[in-house]
């Protein structure tokens, strides 16, 4: 008990989790950068929302990287 | 940029045309250079694959890319959004069915967005370097051609939403006269995508560290970094007078401004890895050469030749730390470091274009239309090309067999090798 029954597995879901994630991060912070231009009204609202999305964007990416990464060291 | 077209005069049509011709050197001097950079048991399929690619891209786009990328002022898609309309596609027909090829504007731009596609599509090639099957890259190449960078390039040439940020508040719009962005960054994405899609080479990644596999032929690879500068500067001119409503006369700063930072990226990648490594690295600074190229699409018509320097060393800069941060440390095996050149120096030269432009291209919120197009860079085109190659590769295995990746693509694939006279087989390389 305690241990993973089956590593293989466990990598893929543990990538699997993470890539989405990734995505959803990317897509949101796009969404949230566009909503910000169609919505608001100055010029610092729209920056601060624009920034924020890129930061998502940014963290996603660092997610799909971690998922990628999983890959690393096994035989293709 | 504010998505009307610009009006045309006989002039300004020859001066386009004689640009446009020169934009096929850009294709021979990347497709040598991610050739260079590859394996020597692989260099004749990298070139096969980039003139396949060339051609594919090129039908790709005619039979439906023109539809859905367009061109200003001619017919479009609306979507309402916050009260306001957003032009997201364009509703030509397919087979340029509708368009005059003639000497008009959109004519032109037509014939110029042949050679910016199949470049677009030329970027992957490097990355996939070794182990992307020549078949997966033309199936690829069609969805790259014929949905992802007409879309992207309608949003930013088209007249489309990013163009027209002006209206909004937000400057005069996205601003990328010569195609930073809907060349080279959406060209430099497709790559990562196909580059974490395919996988790194086998004896790259190890638990051991990371194998350094260098390529083959360098003088290759500086052969066409100098080959690719005159057609970048018939792309960026051409570029700017038929989507950034420049005139002829802004040739010369055009021309000087792409030159310099070209030479500035290769300069600064060579001290950096003089300071590296005790000696400037060929290949590195070929690819700061590439990089700062890249940057310069974005501001070439817009800054002053002094911040054309500066821009181009900051992309060499950036383009040879990225090379070593993807290889050492990110895990993305990327043998023609066509992320590096084209994403990393596409988006810097275009988040430039903003903070370095000129007053009259500057006006207030110009920094953040950039930032909301490289916002859309990273947030949807990313996503899109990843999942339709992923889909892909669901249908047709991107990846050659490891047969075939030990025997190299241009025995496995092509039945002949490059170079007949020798075969060297090293599957041991020095780790770092």
């Amino acid at each position: 008990m305690g241990e993973i029954a089956n590593p293989a597995r466990a990598l893929c879901s543990y990538r699997l989790v993470t890539l989405l994630g990734g995505f959803f991060f990317l897509l949101s912070g796009w969404a949230i950068a566009i909503s910000a231009v169609a919505l608001l009204g100055s010029l610092a609202a729209k920056g601060s929302f624009v920034a924020a999305g890129l930061a998502l964007e940014i963290t996603g990416l660092g997610l799909l990287v971690r998922a990628h990464q999983s890959f690393r060291g096994r035989s293709r | 940029m504010n998505g009307a077209a610009p009006d045309f005069d006989l002039l300004a049509a020859a001066v386009v045309s004689f640009c446009i011709l020169l934009a096929p050197l850009t294709l021979a001097g990347l497709a040598i250079a991610n050739s260079g950079l590859g394996r020597s048991r692989s260099a004749t399929h990298s070139m096969l694959s980039a003139l396949c690619v060339v051609g594919v891209a090129a039908l790709a786009w005619c039979v439906c890319g023109f539809a859905w990328q367009g061109y200003p002022g001619r017919p479009a898609h609306f979507i309402t959004m916050a009260g306001t309309s957003w032009n997201w596609i364009a509703s030509e027909s397919f087979f340029l069915r509708g368009l005059r090829l003639d000497g008009s504007a959109a004519a032109l731009a037509a014939w110029l967005q042949i050679f910016g596609v199949a470049l677009a599509a030329l970027i992957p090639v490097g990355a996939g370097a070794d182990r992307w099957r020549l078949g997966a890259a033309c199936f690829s190449t069609t969805l790259l051609a014929g949905w992802v960078y007409p879309l992207f390039a309608h949003w930013v040439w088209g007249g489309g939403w990013l163009a027209q940020l002006g209206a909004r508040g937000l400057g005069r719009g996205f601003l990328d006269p010569g195609g930073a962005s809907s060349i080279h960054a959406v060209g430099g994405i497709t790559a990562l995508a196909i580059a974490w899609i395919v996988g790194p080479r086998r004896g790259k990644f190890s638990a051991e560290g990371t194998a350094a596999i260098p390529g083959h032929n360098a003088v290759l690879v500086a052969f066409g970094a100098l080959l690719a500068l005159p057609g970048w500067i018939g792309m960026n001119a051409a570029g700017s007078l038929l989507f950034a409503a420049a005139t002829p006369g802004s040739l010369p700063l055009i021309a000087v401004n792409t030159t310099l930072s070209a030479g500035m990226g290769a300069l600064a990648a060579a001290g950096i890895t003089r300071f590296r490594f005790g000696r400037p690295d060929a290949s590195l600074c070929s690819n700061g050469w590439f990089g700062a190229l890249a940057a310069s699409s974005a501001c070439c018509l817009v800054v002053v030749p002094a911040a054309a320097a500066l821009i181009g060393m900051v992309a060499g800069a950036l383009v040879a730390w990225s090379v070593e941060l993807f290889d050492l440390r990110l895990g993305v095996d990327d043998p023609g470091g066509s992320i590096s050149q084209h994403a990393i120096g596409g988006i810097w030269g275009l988040l430039a274009a903003g903070v370095f432009a000129r007053a009259d291209y500057a006006p207030e919120g110009q920094p953040l239309a950039q930032l909301v197009g490289i916002a859309t860079l990273i947030g949807f085109v990313l996503p899109l090309a990843y999942g339709l190659n992923w889909l892909l590769n669901l249908v047709y295995a991107q990846r050659v067999s490891a047969e075939g990746e030990w025997q190299g693509l241009d025995l496995y694939e092509l039945g002949a090798g490059a170079y007949p006279e020798f075969l060297i087989h090293r599957e041991d390389f020095p780790q770092r």
